[in-house]
């Protein structure tokens, strides 16, 4: 069954760098930050394990097992440290398109301003 | 799957993420605000890491691969740092 995991591991190889190249596209090509960050986050959430799998998949087991641990590490930080970024993105007003059609997270943030509540206590 | 034809793929996809990483850096150099080189910067030390591991596969050693855990590692902690520098203005404290 060697050749299936070899089969297996170069489809993976592609669709991770298929998935890599259409995520660095839109960071050139979306309209504001918010957008960008959306598809800047594509690489972290599919092309790296994509491509971190296939490695795992094709290659000798001392990298294929240093492989999965980067792969494991990558999704315990990814999200928090998109979250720092959209945070910092978001108090910073960084400018939507004018195509937004809702700021929930300013809506909320007015709402709490009138009940007397102080929203964005840093630290 | 001969052996060749791996062989082909991870050096393919060595290449292929090194042309991504330059594209990154590009975003890096005239990207439009400060926020979006700090996800260009986030993204291409995460491709920097997987073309790390790649170019260990191709070539067959592990030397590598820890130089790749370390800067997976140092990309989260760069990220929080330089997000929170720009949000607050300040790191410490």
């Amino acid at each position: 069954m060697s050749w299936l995991r070899d089969f297996a591991g170069m489809l993976l190889l592609a669709g991770g760098l298929l998935f890599t190249a259409l995520a660095v596209f839109g960071l050139f090509r979306m309209p504001d930050v918010y957008t960008r960050m959306h598809a800047g986050s594509k690489v972290v959430a599919i092309g790296a394990p994509m491509l971190l799998l296939g490695v795992a998949l094709v290659a000798q087991p001392e990298v294929g097992l240093q492989a999965l641990a980067i792969l494991g590490f990558l999704f315990l930080t990814a999200p928090s440290s998109t979250f720092a970024s959209a945070r910092a993105a978001h108090r910073r007003r960084e400018p939507m398109t004018e195509r937004t059609v809702i700021d929930e997270l300013e809506l909320l943030r007015h709402r709490d301003r009138d009940e007397e509540k102080e929203p964005y206590e840093v630290d | 799957m001969n052996p060749e034809m791996v062989q082909l793929a991870l050096e393919v996809g060595f290449w292929s993420v090194l042309v991504l990483i330059a594209a990154c850096m590009v975003v890096v150099i005239v990207g439009p605000g400060n926020i979006d080189r700090l996800v260009a910067t986030d993204n291409a030390l995460i491709l920097i890491a997987v073309d790390l591991t790649l170019f260990s596969a191709a070539r067959g050693t592990t030397f590598y691969m820890d130089a790749a855990l370390l800067i997976a590692i140092l990309s989260f902690l760069v990220t929080v740092v330089v997000a929170r520098q720009l949000e607050t203005g300040r790191i410490f404290g």
